[in-house]
């Protein structure tokens, strides 16, 4: 027999921590739907407590900061696409929820659940990553900031604890010819759930390439970061031989499961190779031309 | 829970269980049959409403969630008995082959044509992106959407 089930729409941040508690093991937040209605569909999952994020303002917030930027969990993927905000260095960001498929999802999918619901190919992840953001959450002994990588701990599996919500994602300032790109393989034009994607960060001075960061998702059992890249390309001069030895050391870190969907293991660590020199050029490209949109 | 909303325009009053979806709500509580029930996971399109002005998959929306929007459903689109020139474009292009995905399809160009009144064809097809045609008619129905644009624009075809 199924207990009664009860939604809950709190107004305040607090409150939602609160309840979420009191709920226990049963209770869940629920932003979009996107992921959590369709399992409940297919009676994978029967919470008991879903617990309503939409009217916590302060997870609705889109600002620019400091020359950072704070993105709300509860910001979705078409207002990530359209803002203005998400252009310039941040444009990974843009890239990444532009690449969503279907309008559906990108009208109700949110920042926050693309990041805690911890999918394996969630688009907005490896530019996290490669943004260095932090995460910025809140339980009941106040708040904490946790840096992307250490937030997700396994598929389908973050470091929020007991009643932690997770307010807004925070990327630190973005230097002078910062530039970053996103792309990612999938059916559907490119539009699909994504095969393998690549997110790239990085600063071109005097025609080097320096404080480069890569990550790459849906090739690992959660996004990462490829330090062995990085390392290589800091004071390189791109040319084809450099983009081409970053997108083998970047096929070499993936990890792709032996059973994996939507592609087998062998394309996933074949197409990083051409998908990182893809990512790379364009965030070249794009440092290329803030430096020439700075010098007008 | 007691809800209400808004669908084509009438003030719904609902008591709705919490775990159903915007989609049951529709079809089962309010008899509106349009939105259909097929993948129930988001993936499809063919249960597409507007919410707010935005397409949505009611499928994946429950219907607390919707509490106090604005809802248009398929049936919402012909006024006062003269179909909508998207509805008028799918009959004149024969855009409809078994017909199971068109109230989706009709409901993601309405979002589409909102917004801009001449879309070019890749636009059409993004703003489709996310509603499966499984007859495979696509290049009827974005013949039909690129006429429906002409229409509102007030040209002739």
């Amino acid at each position: 027999m199924r207990e009664a089930f009860e939604y809950l729409i709190p107004s305040c941040i607090d409150d939602a921590i609160a309840l979420r508690r009191q709920a226990g093991k049963e209770g869940r937040y629920i932003a979009g739907g996107t992921e959590i209605v369709p399992r409940m569909n297919r009676g994978e999952f029967a919470p008991t407590c879903l617990i309503e994020l939409s009217r916590l303002q302060e997870l609705s917030l889109l600002d620019a900061e400091g020359g950072g930027l704070r993105i709300g969990a509860m910001i979705t993927h078409a207002e990530v696409e359209s803002s203005p905000l998400t252009k310039g260095p941040w444009q990974a960001l843009s890239d990444a929820s532009g690449s969503i498929r279907s309008p559906q999802v990108t009208n109700c999918g949110t920042v926050g659940g693309n990041v805690a619901f911890g999918v394996p190919s969630a688009d907005l992840v490896p530019p996290f990553l490669a943004l260095q953001a932090n995460l910025r959450l809140k339980g009941t002994n106040g708040e904490r900031y946790l840096p992307i990588g250490d937030f997700l701990i396994g598929p389908y599996r973050n470091a929020l604890e007991d009643g932690e919500v997770l307010i807004e994602v925070r990327l630190p300032r973005a230097g002078k010819n910062f530039a970053s790109a996103f792309c990612k393989v999938a059916k559907y034009h490119g539009l699909g759930l994504a095969s393998a994607s690549v997110a790239a960060a990085l600063t071109l001075r005097e025609g080097q390439i320096h404080d480069a960061r890569i990550a790459i998702g849906a090739a690992t059992p959660v996004p990462k970061r490829v330090l062995e890249a990085e390392a290589f390309l800091e004071g390189k001069t791109p040319d084809e031989k450099v983009l081409r030895e970053a997108g083998r050391l970047v096929s070499a870190a993936a990890e792709p499961r032996e059973d994996s969907i939507r592609a087998s293991p062998f394309y996933k660590r074949r197409v990083l190779v051409p998908l990182t020199e893809r990512t790379v050029t364009c965030a070249l490209s794009r440092s290329r031309a803030q430096d020439a949109g700075d010098g007008k | 829970m007691n809800i209400s909303f808004t669908v084509n325009g009438t003030l719904h009053r609902l008591r709705v269980r919490p775990e159903a979806t915007l989609l049951t709500v529709l079809r089962d509580e309010l008899e509106l049959i349009g939105a259909k029930h097929a993948c129930d996971g988001g993936e499809c399109g063919a249960c597409t409403v507007l919410l707010d002005r935005r397409a949505v998959s009611s499928c994946t929306i429950l219907a607390v969630a919707a509490r106090d929007r604005q809802i248009v459903t398929v049936e919402g689109l012909a006024c006062n008995g003269s179909l909508h020139p998207l509805q008028k474009a799918f009959v004149d292009r024969g855009a409809l082959q078994c017909g199971f995905c068109a109230g989706g399809m009709l409901i993601s160009a309405k979002a589409l044509l909102d917004k801009m009144l001449t879309p070019s064809r890749d636009q059409v097809k993004r703003a489709l992106a996310g509603n499966l045609c499984r007859c495979s008619g696509y290049q009827g129905i974005i013949d039909a959407v690129l006429d429906a644009a002409g229409a509102l624009r007030g040209e002739a075809r």
